[in-house]
């Protein structure tokens, strides 16, 4: 009996550390969440960017200082360099026509070469009236496509606006393999792709890593792709494990299980403020500040809060930079409208709203909402001046904040309930149809310099009619701001368009159809052993370089 | 009248006469460790109720969020420090007390009253009616309880046609965990109380009830349910261990009480994921959940001695294919793992 | 006995119907409609599409009808295709339903490994020392939150010893044998601390019951030994309701374990059906519910069989 103990002690010991040999080529990241699919068309999340940044690449992107880059293309067309030009489009109006080339060397994973076909037939898969691709507009806007040989295209856009040179949004699909799966029926295409039914078919990826193995809803495995074409890889294989539960994750990377969490799928901020503080001297820990845009959509329909002097107490009668203080560091600083500070066409001449409960208490006496001792406030109808924040049930800090601002609220005398849901429901019910009877808090992740066109335009506002289309959940509806945005779309010279851009903050900041909260930084956390990853801070993750990174103790 | 065959606890129809009582409570006297345990449940109930007056006491309320002190350590102000948002920890203990016991005793006594009333129709009517009650009760059982549990706390109230407002309210969490527990938690008192009453059908003292002309109202209340009270008391009693443990695990997956409320549960649940920034937020919820449970199970059992000795093994019949389970008081099923 | 057999097989039969009709009412309870979740991947979609997509999914029926598509299908072996993962669901359970097995049986097969003797042993002597250190620790055992358990177990054991992994499944690694085996170490303990106390409170309960019994008695007057009465008189019959139990549990090592699953990154058929539930992943959701409530009948099924074989009052005819 003890000397089978004794054997199976030496299988274990041997076992593992076979097993920590094999970890030590591995680079193993930490991620929160599982992409509904791999298929690069069919949805877009931040955990999905993530993960296909290793193993396919977009055509265009922003890269690090937030200005439009070339990956899958030799050089970004423009009117000055002759590779955008204005046609005139059959409907009469204008268009504009871009003239793209793809790299010479490039290949799939399995060594096909990539080509104008999968770029043609990428176009068609998305412009089939029967696939729901999850940007259908990017495809609605290309009227005509053009091979010139192998490698040269031209596509013709139905406007020209000031991002017409950025040809984003068109997601390459393997001709080869992925045609004859769609031309047997495009309507069920999507379930029979072999991105969903074999994703660890090499010929579906391009980066410099391939998918090898997956494990639905828990992790990935990426290794070193042969034939990828650019800056070889210093690490040789990356493992993406997926955990729902962040104090397992946080576990997970003290016990040396995962080596690195990325700031854009990983710990929340405040996480990874806290693991610094007790953990910092032995992580390299990063912070990045990034263009998600954290706020309160206010429904604006929704009778106490369509006033707008209400609007502006709540945001008088809440101390942001409290929370930022205290929460998060003095990260996460408050923010004074959707434009982040570091953008080109930011400017701070806005109304600012610091903590101010005498303004707030003048605000909402004005607005016929008194108070009589620390009662609640009434109108004169003695209704009570009360509303609900909604939130998602999956962020931890989204719920510490309303918390705060729930009591912050309270003592400025109204009355908030707090209701949280999980994200499906809150973004794909509660939001959409406009159910929430008070404000919403929740974040999205833009590209630079974008045009919050489906956000604030009236046509945007979800209903019946346009299939709850447009993502105007405020309901807000100002022909003004209607005008501004149709103008800086069609303007193309920088420099006219900064004060239209400055003239919308203004009256953004003014009306307040959501309360900003901040622009939220992220934080990485990496080994210190591991170098190379530059964080963007947009929606174009740090995977897409990955190429870059490599590690010191090898 | 005629006298119980034997003298134990439940066979009396009118407790009037104390000896059976008396027998019991020097049974459970028996039981140090029972003692001990309602001791401290009724400490925690009282300390809960006397809330408010801690708050006036320390001039602050459990919802006071003071960001410039989170994490504080105990002290005079705080005598258990401060949690992630600077409240005062022992006062939304208290708070969270009030609730969790709460919760815990209203759907352990909802529960009662279902089972109660589906197993008495079922014993006291036998038929049909019986074996269909049997049947439904059968399959209530063999449902997984957790996954269904998720259900329920997932699904929209308002496509039910309840009012925004009450599903926006604070409290509406609380009811509804209240009362999806108690939907599904019915079944043992159900199966014990239909056991119990079909012996008791049958016993001198109902038929002579029955030959006089009592109706069927009448002789439940005044003869069945006064001698089957014994077990529901044990079954409940156990069962609110039980639901607090369902509750923290509903709060765990983000589906029990909402915050600000605070109950053991989401508290513990908000603890674990500071557990790294402050440990100690989570040993507090978390022992005191399993103080209150491993209290109730110890008085249940504790109870389960004094009142009902088992000596009289043929109040448990052979009538159903399941009726082994009967004699046991405790959902055997593994939910909350 | 062929007819027992086949009266509890209809039953059975009448309530998985049953069940799976109250199941596909309440999950048409949950929020969201599965129309609009398609509307808001395609913007482009008309009216005359919406009304076409309800046609296909057959939306526009009355939900008495839909049940019924959903059941023929459902017996035809077609669950449908899960919208949260999009893939049929029936590949999704696979996968989840191995890896919970795997968990779910090597806990019970632990637990029971503990509970036997140590009911037994706490029966044969009850209110003594040694029953009431049993029935201390299996009181304390039930009385723990699972994930504060299960967090305690990874700080400990994974975080400050680095003896054990905090989580996965090590399939990553392709560990296999012990390598594979050390990754099921914690979550494992972790069911059977939660489920161990109620095993053994369940065992003693069921040999105390059968030590008081008139044959024990007899066969105590007969002069066995101790340990003869209890092995062969009073085992077999104690070990009746404990069949019982294992019939209801059946069921539950097929829907998984939610939390520990959670905390573990185990990714078994108690985080398919939660995150289908939450999702709002009708079709994953009903198989998972589904199946989860077919197994427990069928184990309860075997448990009135098993427990009529084993009692000697029934006669097998």
């Amino acid at each position: 009996m003890r000397k089978l103990i004794g054997i199976l002690l030496l299988a274990w010991v041997t076992l593992t550390s076979a097993s920590i040999a094999q970890a030590n080529e591995t680079l193993k990241i930490g991620i929160s969440g599982y992409p509904e699919t791999l298929h690069p068309s069919f949805s877009s999340s931040a955990v999905q960017s993530y993960i296909l940044g290793f193993v396919r690449r977009p055509i265009m992107v922003y890269n690090h200082d937030w200005k439009i880059a070339c990956m899958l293309c030799d050089t970004v067309p423009s009117f000055d360099n002759g590779l955008a030009k204005k046609v005139p489009l059959a409907d009469g109006k204008e268009g504009v026509q871009l003239s793209l080339s793809l790299p010479q060397n490039a290949k799939w994973g399995d060594g096909v070469p990539l080509t104008t076909k999968d770029v043609a037939f990428s176009i068609a898969v998305g412009q089939n009236t029967n696939v729901a691709v999850a940007d259908k507009e990017v495809f609605d806007r290309i009227v005509d496509f053009n091979v010139v040989d192998d490698h040269h295209f031209t596509v013709t856009l139905d406007r020209i606006d000031y991002t017409y040179n950025a040809f984003m949004g068109v997601e390459i699909l393997p001709a080869h393999l992925e045609k004859p799966v769609f031309d047997q029926d495009p309507a069920t295409y999507q379930k029979r792709s072999l991105y969903v039914t074999a994703p660890a078919t090499p010929g579906l990826w391009f980066g410099p890593y391939l998918v090898t193995k997956v494990i639905t809803a828990s992790a990935v495995m990426l290794e070193e792709n042969p034939y990828w074409w650019g800056k070889k890889p210093q690490i040789a294989a990356i493992q993406l494990r997926n955990f729902e539960n962040t104090a397992a994750l946080e576990a997970s990377l003290r016990a040396g299980e995962i080596d690195y969490t990325p700031g854009e799928v990983g710990l929340s901020l405040d996480k990874v403020i806290g693991f610094e503080k007790r953990f910092g001297d032995q992580y390299d820990i990063s912070y990045k500040k990034g263009l998600s845009f954290y706020h309160l959509d206010v429904n604006t329909d929704f009778a106490p809060l369509g006033d707008r002097r209400v609007r502006q107490a709540l945001l008088y009668a809440i101390d942001r930079n409290e929370i930022s203080q205290k929460l998060f560091a003095g990260k996460n600083a408050p923010t004074l409208d959707f434009i982040h500070p570091d953008d080109p066409v930011f400017t701070d001449d806005v109304p600012h709203y610091p903590f101010n409960a005498a303004k707030a208490d003048e605000l909402l006496n004005n607005a016929g909402w008194a108070r009589t001792g620390n009662a609640m406030r009434k109108n004169a109808a003695g209704d009570t001046l009360h509303f609900t924040l909604y939130g998602a049930t999956e962020s931890s800090t989204g719920q510490l904040i309303q918390q705060v601002l729930q009591n912050r609220w309270k003592q400025a005398g109204i009355d908030v309930d707090i209701l949280n849901q999980p994200a499906r429901v809150l973004f794909g019910e509660t939001l959409p149809h406009r159910k929430f009877d008070g404000v919403a808090m929740f974040g999205w992740i833009s590209a630079p310099e974008h045009l919050p066109l489906t956000i604030l335009k009236s046509d945007q506002i979800p209903s019946a009619k346009n299939h709850y289309e447009g993502q105007n959940y405020t309901g807000y509806n100002n022909p003004k701001v209607d005008a501004l945005i149709d103008q800086i779309e069609l303007e193309l010279d920088f420099n006219k368009r900064v004060p239209l851009w400055h003239e919308l903050q203004k009256i953004y900041a003014a009306d307040l159809p959501a309360l900003p909260l901040y622009h939220g930084e992220s934080g990485f956390i990496f080994p210190k052993w591991l170098k190379g990853i530059r964080p963007t801070g947009h929606m174009y993750p740090s995977s897409l370089w990955a190429e870059q990174w490599y590690r010191t103790d090898q | 009248m005629t006298q119980p065959r034997k003298g134990s606890a439940g066979a009396h129809p009118r407790p009037k006469s104390a000896s059976p009582w008396r027998l019991a409570a020097q049974r459970l006297s028996r039981h140090k460790l029972a003692w001990v345990s309602l001791l401290i449940l009724v400490l925690f109930a009282v300390a809960s109720l006397c809330a408010p007056v801690v708050a006036h006491f320390l001039g602050t309320d459990a919802q006071a969020v003071d960001l410039f002190s989170r994490y504080g350590p105990p002290g005079p102000g705080h005598p258990l420090g401060t949690d992630e948002l600077g409240r005062d920890v022992l006062l939304r203990l208290l708070y969270g007390g009030q609730v969790s016991l709460m919760v815990g005793v209203s759907s352990a006594l909802c529960a009662a009253v279902i089972g109660t009333i589906i197993g008495v129709i079922a014993g006291f009517r036998g038929g049909w009616i019986d074996s269909f009650l049997m049947r439904f009760t059968d399959g209530v059982i063999s449902l997984p309880l957790l996954p269904l549990l998720i259900v329920l706390a997932a699904i929209d109230p308002g496509k039910l046609g309840i009012p925004r407002d009450i599903i926006n309210g604070e409290s509406f969490s609380l009811y509804r965990i209240i009362l999806i527990i108690a939907l599904f938690g019915w079944t043992t008192v159900a199966r014990l109380v239909r056991a119990a009453t079909l012996a008791l059908r049958e016993r001198e003292f109902v038929m002579a009830a029955r030959a006089l002309g009592g109706g069927p109202v009448r002789i439940v209340m005044r003869h069945i349910l006064p001698n089957v009270i014994t077990p529901i008391i044990i079954a409940t009693t156990l069962a609110v261990g039980n639901v607090i443990l369902m509750e923290s695990v509903l709060s765990f997956l983000g589906l029990g009480i909402q915050p600000p409320v605070p109950s053991w549960g989401n508290m513990l649940t908000h603890a674990q994921e500071f557990i790294w920034d402050a440990p100690l937020l989570a040993l507090w919820p978390g022992l005191l959940i399993f103080i209150t449970v491993i209290a109730v199970n110890f008085l249940g059992d504790g109870l389960q001695d004094a009142l009902d000795p088992r000596a009289d093994t043929d109040t448990m019949p052979e009538t159903g294919q399941n009726d082994t389970q009967a004699a046991q008081w405790n959902d055997p099923r593994e939910t909350t793992s | 006995m062929r007819r027992f057999i086949f009266n509890r097989l209809w039953q059975t039969a009448l309530v998985m119907v049953l069940v799976s009709f109250g199941a596909y009412v309440l999950i048409g309870l949950m929020p969201g409609d599965p129309i609009d979740l398609m509307i808001t991947a395609n913007p482009a979609i008309t009216s005359a599409d919406v009304a076409r997509l309800k046609g296909l999914y057959g939306l526009d029926q009355p939900l008495m009808l839909r049940w019924l598509h959903w059941l023929w299908a459902a017996i035809n072996g077609d669950f449908g295709y899960s919208r949260l993962f999009t893939q049929p669901v029936t590949t999704l359970i696979g996968p989840a339903l191995v890896n919970s097995l795997k968990l779910m049986l090597a806990s019970w097969a632990l637990s029971l490994a503990i509970a036997l003797p140590a009911g037994i042993y706490a029966a044969l002597k009850p209110q003594s020392f040694r029953d009431y250190a049993i029935n201390l620790a299996a009181f304390a055992g039930v009385s723990i939150p699972p994930f504060w358990l299960g967090l305690v177990a990874i700080l400990v054991f994974a975080v400050t010893l680095h003896w054990l992994p905090a989580g996965g499944t090590g399939q990553l690694d392709n560990a296999s044998g012990w390598g594979g085996l050390r990754y099921m170490i914690l979550p494992v303990a972790t069911l059977t601390i939660a489920s161990v106390g109620s095993h053994i409170r369940f065992v003693r309960g069921s040999m105390i019951e059968v030590m008081r019994q008139d044959f024990i008695r007899t066969a105590r007057a007969k002069g066995l030994s101790e340990r003869g009465v209890v092995i062969r008189h009073a085992l077999r019959n104690g070990m009746m309701p404990v069949v019982t139990l294992l019939g209801l549990e059946f069921g539950s090592l097929f829907s998984g374990a939610l939390i520990t699953e959670t905390l573990f990154s185990w990714p078994g058929m108690g985080r398919l059906i939660y995150n289908a539930v939450i999702g709002s992943d009708y079709n994953l959701a009903m198989a998972g519910l589904m199946l989860a409530t077919l197994v427990t009948l069928i184990g309860n099924l075997l448990a009135d069989i098993g427990y009529k074989l084993l009692d000697p009052r029934v006669k097998l005819s």
